[in-house]
């Protein structure tokens, strides 16, 4: 198989572990995003691949040759760090020349030697031809000559993505690249490297916290939680159909609504004594305690019915508007996104009766599992 | 005229007037409050320079009360004086050994410590421990070890079958044996700091350079290490220079610029000048070059190396 494939790998400092098995595939040329909590291993994991790190136990093969045990400079990998990691008294171009030179033998590094020996001087025309593409390539021509002290935060992500590039790698690995960018550069960059991405057809190993950047950008999204792969998948997947409670809650602003209930002792959910719509689970799920996951944009307000909330905040983004509310029967906060109009008289304190889509609803058993929509009977009278 | 142009624009006036007052009064304040620091430099510091400088110039004695200023005979007599120039050959000699031995020997040892894996703190105290002993106390173990016929030198010599010397009494060796202690002394001080600036390199450079392929070893020390221990290998350099320079408790308690004149040096002439034969005058004279070459290794650091070490 080519790509990358991790398989069971963990990872412990001292006796905490970090990463508990996992296994993932990345295929050739493919945009995946690690996201996951601050703590949950994503750099961790990230550092394995590189080498930078050694797992404690588990194998790495990339296009089918076994790379566990290789030194980083052996796997052909190339990194970008979050805090760029340039050296700092060497110009841009200099920089930029670090890995293909430092991979030419000694002597022909050696100051002067360019000048005498005229295969030194080939392969050093060589690399300057190489730095030179990629310099255009990333719109950075005109910075060669400087330091990178006299560059700005965006510039010096660009040398960064220049000095990984220049070795042609088999994938870049990227630990939160944009994260010290301000907002509209990082929105910038996001489609950048996307673009990016396309044109070189590499593979992209990116680490981020940032759910716009997970969802916008890649191919697939790995979701890590607590050192565990929740799950793999498209971003469309993740955000509508996501396999674990943990993955709804994690994918989607604002935070998915969680309402939990306990199911009668016939299988039916149960809103305070009241039966939710006509669905149920029959009786091997009989006193259960499931949760009930709705998106935002899933909660209609309507003009009266039996869900009644009490309106604690509104959050205006706009074109639409996210109203917060609680409710007895949710047993926590409620977030609903709507148009404008609909919650033009909608005020703080002040109530508001909502409906939704019984087809929108998700499941989860009590272990976070999602519960498989065929089980779900429809239709128990 | 300006009485008129006062009277037409009284708002900006005012405000102006204003202005100045308060930069002034700034101004006033700021000269106030650091009165007391330039109060205590120019009591202790420059004072007492430009004393020692007016004094080169004259003819006075410790403890005499005609004084006559004497324009540059001092210099003269010194230029003139053989024994000025032993001392100042070898004080060059002894900072062209301290110098180079103890900043790269500092740094090697530096380099080696913070590879290790184990025992760092205890390689660090070891190395370290000279520098808090003070170099009087520290010359009187020397002396002991140092003496030729019972000291710890000489006796493990002779297990290993070799006749040692009598070490401070040669003419030959006294110098390089001063320069000796004076590196073991100075090296654990190079070496702290020098262990201060490796601390301070980040360590996701070396990681880049791991994924860029640099080759450990020398490779890896020229692309990352040495550039990034630039200023603190500037400090050290100036640092340690002027502390061979200003070598004199060893020479004072070992040799006392004995035997001959072979390990006179520039301080302690001006003390043996000053201070026992109460030449004041000429032992001015001698502090004033002294202060000199101070000033020029001060000068250079500033002028010339500073720019380039600092990226
Ligand atoms: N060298 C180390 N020694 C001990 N523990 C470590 C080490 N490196 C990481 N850890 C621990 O491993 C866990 C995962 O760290 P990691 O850096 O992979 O998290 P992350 O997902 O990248 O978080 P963030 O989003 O904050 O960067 C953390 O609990 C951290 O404390
Ligand atoms: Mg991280």
């Amino acid at each position: 198989m080519t790509g990358i494939k991790l398989s069971n790998i963990t990872k412990s400092f001292g006796n905490t572990e970090v990463l508990k098995g996992i296994n993932l595939d990345i295929k050739e040329g493919e945009f995946i995003t690690l996201i996951g909590a601050s703590g949950s291993g994503k750099s961790t994991l990230l550092r394995i691949i590189s080498g930078l790190e050694q797992q404690s136990s588990g194998s790495i093969t990339i296009n089918d040759q076994d790379i566990s045990t290789k030194r980083p400079k052996d796997r052909d990998l190339a990194m970008v760090f979050q805090s760029y990691a340039l050296y700092p008294h060497l110009s841009v171009r200099g920089n930029m020349e670090v890995p293909l030179r430092m991979r030419a033998p000694l002597w022909q590094r050696m100051p002067m030697v360019r000048k005498i020996n005229k295969k030194a001087h080939k392969v050093l025309k060589h690399i300057d031809r190489r730095v030179d593409d990629v310099a255009s390539q990333l719109h950075i021509e005109h910075l060669l000559d400087r330091k990178p002290s006299e560059l700005s935060g965006g510039q010096c992500q660009r040398v960064a993505l220049g000095r990984a590039m220049v070795r042609e790698p088999v994938a870049f690995l990227m630990d939160e690249p944009l994260s010290n960018l301000d907002a509209k550069l990082r929105v910038h960059m996001r489609g950048e490297l996307t673009q990016l991405h396309r044109d070189l057809g590499t593979t992209f190993v990116y680490v981020t916290h940032d759910q716009v950047e997970a969802m916008t950008m890649p191919d697939r999204i790995a979701l890590l939680v607590e050192g565990e792969l929740i799950q793999v998948d498209t971003p469309d997947a993740m955000y509508n159909n996501p396999k674990h409670l943990k993955v709804a809650e994690f994918i989607g602003s604002p935070t998915i609504n969680i309402l939990p209930v306990t199911l009668s002792n016939e299988g039916r959910i149960m809103f305070d004594e009241q039966r939710l719509g006509s669905i149920g689970f029959g009786r091997s799920r009989a006193n259960d305690s499931i949760s009930i996951a709705v998106r935002s944009e899933d909660l209609k307000l309507v003009s009266t019915g039996t869900m009644k909330a009490i309106v604690t905040h509104v959050e205006n983004m706009g074109s639409e508007k996210i109203v917060y509310a609680c409710a007895d029967w949710a047993k926590g906060p409620l977030a609903i996104k709507a148009g404008s109009q609909v919650t033009a008289d909608i005020e703080q304190g002040g109530p508001i009766f909502l409906a939704m889509d019984i087809a929108k609803l998700m499941f989860f058993d009590h272990q976070g599992q999602r519960i498989v929509q065929e089980k779900i009977m429809q239709g128990v009278a | 005229m300006s009485v008129a142009s006062v009277t037409s624009l009284p708002v900006k006036n005012t405000v102006l007037v204003e202005n100045m007052s308060a930069v002034s009064r700034e101004q006033r304040s700021a000269w106030l409050l650091s009165l007391p620091a330039i109060a205590l430099m120019i009591l202790f510091l420059i004072g007492p320079i430009l004393s020692v400088i007016a004094l080169s110039f004259t003819n006075w004695q410790l403890g005499m009360t005609n004084i006559n200023w004497v324009g540059l005979d001092n210099y003269r007599e010194m230029i003139g004086d053989s024994t000025f120039w032993k001392a100042f050959n070898n004080t060059l000699m002894y900072v062209g050994i301290v110098l180079p031995v103890s900043v790269i020997g500092g740094l090697l040892v530096a380099l080696l410590v913070e590879t290790r894996m184990a025992g760092k703190a205890l390689y660090r105290t070891l190395f370290f421990l000279p520098v808090m002993g003070t170099l009087i106390a520290m010359s009187i173990v020397w002396e002991y070890i140092l003496q030729p016929d019972f000291g710890l030198l000489n006796m493990v010599l002779s297990k290993f079958g070799m006749s040692g010397e009598n070490w401070l009494n040669d003419k030959d060796t006294v110098i390089y044996v001063l320069a000796g202690i004076g590196v073991w002394h100075q090296l654990g001080y190079n070496l702290i700091l020098f262990t201060s600036g490796l601390l301070a390199i980040p360590c996701h450079l070396y990681e880049a350079a791991d994924m860029d392929g640099v080759p450990h070893g020398w490779s890896r020390f020229q692309l990352i290490t040495w550039p990034m221990l630039g200023p603190i290998t500037l400090f050290v350099l100036v640092i340690t220079s002027i502390k061979a320079f200003q070598v004199f408790d060893t020479v004072a308690v070992l040799t006392q610029g004995g035997p001959g004149k072979s390990s006179e040096v520039l301080l302690h002439l001006m003390y043996t000048e000053g201070f026992e034969f109460f030449r004041t005058s000429y032992a001015a004279s001698i502090t004033v070059i002294f202060l000199f070459i101070i000033l020029l290794i001060t000068v250079i650091k500033i002028r010339f190396i500073d720019k380039r070490v600092h990226y």
